[in-house]
């Protein structure tokens, strides 16, 4: 009886390994397809000279990304006090900031090419793909796209090791302790390019 | 060599007393995460005006010629500057007792040498950049304030100290052929390499906001140990895992 339950405890920790394997596996094949998916649609995007195609790439584009995360990393604790209407709207430019810097490359955006060196899952929730990219101009940039392992979203992308929400963040703080209760006012400054 | 530097009173005197200011400075900047110390903030915005107008007149019409000449050509310029600074690298491998880094970088200097390293022989093996700044860095000096020099654009002042010693190391100070060959190559081939990146910078609502916060977080990531990155990765994954709960 001893014996029989020692073996049937070994099986459900090999099984239980297996499966947590498995599902490991699943979120890094998941972010792998969801990264080439990105790049595939950037690259549709800046061929396209369709507008309503266009507009629907960057739908698609919008599916793939984590706003509110984005949002809230790059606002920090005045994220909280910020209305909903104001939320929206911050959202909305974010994403249109995004959309005019692939504007802006677009002969670059054209040949994107990304090869994949390495997915890691790091803690509970988060998976890293790391590799290279060559545009038409730049060739082998380092980068590493950070997804969330649930969602299966895009939540930051570090370039050459400089994080874009870092970067954003430490941009708008100087910005939002000038217009601590006025984040309308901020909204309009920091978007008005 | 170090004599020379050392005999050189000019380099030796502005070298300490920016050392003395370093040592002075009281808002050291050792992360990326902390304030950037900008005490000069106004004259340094001026000097960046000065800095963009001199691009949109001078740097950025050359770079669009430039840009027309055929890519074995460009990677050739690209490569012979990179060669020329692996004295820098190798001298402050041995500075920071980097002896893996110290051996790479000699051993490609010298191979790459039979192309003047307008050809790089062996492109699979790769080294981290040193310089005298990275040195000071290793030996916990802090960076001092951020300042953006004329044409050179933003350093902070151990970096542009470290410059002044590494200039003295790549040629000597008595020998002028570096800067009348190399650095017109250089400023060539850096300002084509980060065409985008000026481009983006010039974009931004704040471009002097954004230019210092690129340059800090690039150098950062470029002279920090490997435990410290490590550290800062740690502490951002902890950060992302609670905005996501």
């Amino acid at each position: 009886m001893n014996l029989k339950n020692y073996w049937i405890s070994k099986l459900i920790i090999i099984l239980g390994i297996f499966f947590l394997n498995s599902a490991y596996a699943d979120i890094k094949i998941k972010a792998s397809q969801q990264v080439s998916n990105f790049l595939n649609t950037i690259k549709e995007f800046a061929s396209e000279k369709d507008s309503l195609i266009k507009i629907k790439r960057s739908d698609e584009l919008l599916d793939m990304v984590d706003l509110e995360f984005m949002s809230k990393a790059t606002v920090g604790k005045h994220w909280k006090t910020v209305n909903d209407n104001e939320k929206i709207i911050f959202k909305r430019e974010l994403f249109n900031k995004f959309i005019q810097f692939i504007d802006l490359h677009l002969e670059d955006f054209k040949e994107i090419k990304f090869q994949e060196k390495s997915i890691k899952l790091r803690g509970q929730k988060l998976v890293y793909v790391t590799g290279s990219i060559d545009t038409k101009k730049i060739k082998n940039l380092d980068i590493t796209w950070k997804l969330s392992s649930k969602e299966n979203k895009i939540l930051d992308v570090e370039i050459e090791k400089i994080s874009l929400i870092k970067t954003q963040k430490l941009e708008m703080r100087p910005l939002l302790k000038k217009n601590k209760n006025n984040f309308s006012q901020f909204i309009k400054i920091y978007f008005s390019n | 060599m170090f004599n020379r530097i050392l005999n050189n009173k000019n380099i030796y005197k502005l070298f300490l007393v920016q050392l003395m200011l370093i040592l002075m400075s009281s808002c050291a900047q050792n992360s990326a995460n902390k304030e950037i110390h900008d005490p000069l903030e106004s004259m340094n915005r001026s000097v960046f005006k000065f800095n963009q107008g001199l691009d949109k007149y001078v740097f950025k019409p050359i770079n669009t010629e430039y840009e027309k000449l055929p890519e074995n050509v460009k990677k050739g310029v690209s490569n012979h500057v990179k060669w020329a600074s692996t004295p820098v690298t190798i001298v402050n491998s041995a500075i920071q007792l980097e002896a893996e880094n110290f051996s790479t970088s000699s051993i490609k200097f010298l191979l790459n040498s039979l192309t003047l390293g307008f050809y790089d022989l062996d492109p699979e093996t790769k080294y981290k950049t040193r310089d005298f700044g990275s040195s000071l860095a290793n030996y916990n000096v802090s960076s001092g304030p951020y300042i953006v020099l004329p044409i050179l654009g933003p350093r902070s002042l151990r970096h542009f100290s470290g410059n002044i010693v590494d200039q003295s190391v790549s040629n000597g100070p008595k020998n002028h052929s570096y800067n009348s060959t190399t650095l017109p190559m250089s400023i060539l081939s850096n300002r084509n390499t980060y065409s985008n990146v000026i481009e983006d910078i010039y974009n931004a609502q704040d471009p002097y906001l954004r230019a210092k916060i690129l340059y800090t977080e690039n150098r950062f990531n470029s002279i920090s140990s490997t435990k410290l990155l490590e550290q800062q990765k740690q502490d951002e994954q902890d950060e992302f895992e609670k905005l996501l709960d």
